[in-house]
């Protein structure tokens, strides 16, 4: 009894020194290596942290389930003999193995199975569970939970955290294979996996990160743990795991008032590259899911990170989210973010694939557009009521421009214009760089909208180019717009003078008011973008056509 | 000891990452700075579009349109056009109808684009694109006491054969319009031509005559009896 109890006292003892480094320093280094920007939020206006970052964007929280069934979320003991008192004790040695620890090690194979010589007598440690050692591991038994054994690096990481004393209690089930095929496990009565995996050690998991871990898939298709679970960058708030994916690196964390949720891939690196749950984006609140335009997306706490193939992951949070939030998100106008933000002069920028989101100091935000020009063949419905037979420009040599421009509403769209074909880079850099300017456009429809009546197509403030028609009063004179080398912009706020009256009737106001959005100025970057690309503007008639620029 | 030697190993990273966030404000900040160049231009095409061009090709006007239009050209002059037809007087302010002002009533156009530009856009664009060219074309813009705009166009050929050539084609598209465009009253020959068009509701009194090289055409922007504009011509075209 008294060799019981020095045993006991010495177990309860190294467990303890163990336990106390475990818990004083968890295992890995977790934090992330990679420091973002110090300061990368402005400071005004604070998103909402709870803001939703995506209109429709929580189809699938579990993108990538596993098609391995995982293995029991509460492992169910087996049923329990009772020992049989009559079983003739074995002795090896100096120690003795009788009932209940002896039916169990002789099914392992007694002393020359995998346990080996017991190296103890067995005694009854914490948690009331009757405990023998053996030369390669531990057999325990308690009357409610039957049998299990726990051997070599299970056995030494079960110590780390107490034995039976500390949080994983007793175990309930193993050691048996794991679904991948390749690990071997321990499950504890406090819901703990001890995981042995030959490439990636032997770490634990456990509480609500073994519950997602077992949601996801588990060793079998989530991957192998490589920590044991550890302390977040957060100052603790956070606890984490980490995992060898099929794929790379996977983190699953838990936060207080959050739940848990798995971060991965490029996501993750970017994730990690601000900082991780310490960071400006804080802790995830979702998993990665699939957001709109087939983006893969993560929510944290005060951004989000969204990844497409030809953007890679980027991040949005602060005052730049703000915003973006407003516009759908990667599947507003802006479109997925090619750029994490960045400072510069007079505030924060941020690029995306339709333009560049900027917000200044002075608390204003602005866009500048890429217009991203598309350049396609005529089809006969693109020029159904502007081209006739006859014209002097047939639809084999016209081109249509889609493009971006920006909007009188301060967004951007997604227009058009139909150019003669050696008039397409002509347009597409003069458009370019006045959109990048920020000049607004109004609308850039095809003229086929208005049946291509001139008239109400300038009353509608259209932009566009090509429209088979004379000159006004003038028979003998064909338009530069019916060889797709003229572009009238913004016509409401740029009306023009036909000799007689001006054009359209609902522009009157601005035949004086030379000033405002989308009016051409001659300095404005519009105009210049035109003119440095060989176009004459209108403006500079002496009878005024200040929407019409043409080229020869 | 290890887990002293990882403990110390954060620690140094965190250290180092500190530094560094406060020389660069972090990986991709710029500050201080101006914002990054923008993106390279992403202009993508549909394969057709790089097809290579097909169908008729217009004459191209080669005049810089920032130039003051000339009042002459080659031998033709502002006498060569009528300055009075009927109510309607030269109006040196129609520069909308020319180009940049130049303080006349009459303003140079290039002749091939002239006379490609007054046939009618009616028929084969392949017979305009392929039509004899003028070598040279004075325009002359007319307006009404009422405001009704009018336009005169007078271009010389090579020879009288290319005139005459010319204005052939002209009365036989005159004759195909259809659709927005419609002719009335045509009274085509070879020397001269009368008529009304009607330009998607804009009304046009015209007339046309040939005299050696050189085709005069007027067309005045209301319904008009079309006989004196051919007078008026007459009287000028030969100057």
């Amino acid at each position: 009894m008294k060799k019981f109890a020095h045993a006991l006292t010495l177990g309860i003892a190294s467990a303890l020194i163990i336990t106390g480094t475990a818990v004083a320093d968890p295992t890995p280094t977790p934090t992330p290596t990679v420091t973002p920007s110090a300061t990368p939020t402005p400071q005004t206006p604070a998103p909402s942290p709870t803001q939703t970052p995506s209109q429709t964007p929580t189809p699938s929280t579990d993108p990538t389930p596993s098609a391995t069934v995982p293995p029991s979320e509460t492992p169910t003991p087996s049923a329990t003999p009772t020992p049989t008192p009559t079983v003739t004790p074995m002795a090896r040695g100096r120690f003795q193995v009788k009932s209940p620890i002896l039916s169990y090690y002789k099914k392992l194979g007694g002393p020359r199975g995998k346990l080996g010589e017991p190296t103890s007598d067995q005694f009854v440690a914490g948690r009331n569970v009757t405990v023998q050692r053996f030369k390669n591991g531990n057999i325990y038994w308690r009357k409610d939970v039957g049998h299990t054994h726990v051997m070599s690096a299970h056995l030494a990481k079960y110590g780390q955290f107490g034995f039976e004393h500390g949080f994983m209690g007793v175990p309930v089930k193993g050691e048996f294979r794991g679904n991948d095929g390749r690990s071997r496990l321990n499950w504890f009565e406090g819901g703990t996996t001890i995981i042995k995996h030959p490439k990636h050690g032997t770490h634990e998991v456990h509480g609500l990160i073994r519950n997602k871990w077992h949601s996801l898939g588990a060793e079998g298709y989530y991957g192998a743990p490589t920590t044991d679970e550890f302390k977040g960058n957060d100052r603790g708030r956070s606890r984490l795991s980490w995992f060898a994916g099929p794929d790379g690196p996977r983190t699953i964390i838990w936060t207080p008032g959050i739940g848990t949720h798995e971060v991965r891939g490029r996501i993750r690196d970017t994730w990690h590259a601000f900082g991780g749950e310490g960071g400006v984006l804080g802790a995830p609140t979702s998993d990665e899911f699939t957001g709109q335009n087939g983006a893969r997306v993560s929510r944290f706490e005060r951004g989000l990170i969204i990844w497409t193939p030809s953007t890679g992951a980027r991040a949005v949070f602060g005052a730049l989210l703000a915003n973006y939030s407003t516009r759908g998100w990667e599947g507003g106008d802006l479109g997925a973010p090619t750029s994490n933000e960045w400072r510069f002069r007079d505030g924060w920028g941020q690029d995306f694939q339709n333009g560049r989101l900027l917000f200044m100091d002075n608390g204003s935000y602005r866009t500048q557009v890429r217009t991203n020009p598309y350049v396609r063949s005529v089809r006969a419905e693109d020029v159904k009521h502007t081209y006739r037979k006859g014209c002097p420009v047939g639809p084999s040599n016209l081109r249509v421009v889609e493009m971006n421009h920006l909007g009188y509403d301060g967004r951007i769209k997604r227009g058009q214009l139909i150019v003669h074909r050696d008039t397409v880079g002509r347009v597409t850099r003069a458009f370019g760089s006045s959109q990048w300017e920020s000049f607004p456009i109004n609308r850039m429809s095809n003229p086929n909208v208005w049946r291509g009546k001139d008239v109400p197509m300038m009353e509608a403030n259209n932009t566009s180019a090509f429209n088979c028609r004379p000159v006004v009063g003038n028979p003998y004179r064909m338009s530069p717009h019916s060889y797709g080398r003229a572009v009238d912009i913004n016509t409401q706020q740029n009306p023009y003078f036909d000799g007689r009256r001006w054009y359209p009737s609902n522009g009157s106001r601005w035949i004086r008011q030379r000033h405002g959005k989308g009016v051409l100025t001659g300095r404005d970057p519009m105009t210049r973008g035109m003119q440095a690309n060989g176009f004459f503007w209108g403006g500079n008639w002496a009878s005024k056509d200040y929407h019409h620029f043409q080229v020869n | 000891m290890r887990s002293i030697r990882r403990r110390v190993g954060v620690a140094a990273a965190v250290a180092v990452a500190m530094v560094a966030s406060a020389c660069s404000g972090g990986p991709a900040s710029h500050p201080g700075s101006e914002p990054p160049p923008p993106p390279e231009p992403e202009i993508s095409f549909e394969p057709e579009a790089d097809a290579p061009p097909t169908g008729p090709e217009p004459p191209v006007a080669t005049s810089d349109p920032h130039e003051t239009l000339a009042t002459e050209s080659g031998p033709l002059t502002a006498k060569t056009l009528p300055r009075e037809i009927g109510a309607y007087t030269g109006d040196t302010d129609a520069s909308r109808q020319m180009g940049v002002a130049n303080g006349s009533w009459v303003a140079e156009t290039e002749g091939p684009v002239a006379s490609f530009e007054a046939l009618p856009q009616c028929g084969a664009p392949e017979d305009a694109a392929e039509a004899v060219s003028a070598e040279h074309a004075l325009t002359g813009a007319y307006r009404s006491p009422e405001g009704n705009l009018g336009i005169g166009v007078v271009m010389e050929f090579a020879d009288a054969d290319s005139a005459a050539q010319w204005f052939t084609l002209f009365g036989d598209r005159l004759a195909q319009c259809e659709g927005d465009t419609t002719v009335r009253d045509l009274d085509a020959g070879p020397e001269q031509a009368t008529y009304h068009r009607d330009m998607a509701g804009q009304i046009y009194s015209e007339a046309g005559v040939v005299s050696d090289k050189r085709v005069l055409l007027i067309a005045l922007g209301e319904e008009l009896d079309p006989a004196p504009l051919a007078d008026a011509a007459r009287s000028t075209i030969d100057r």
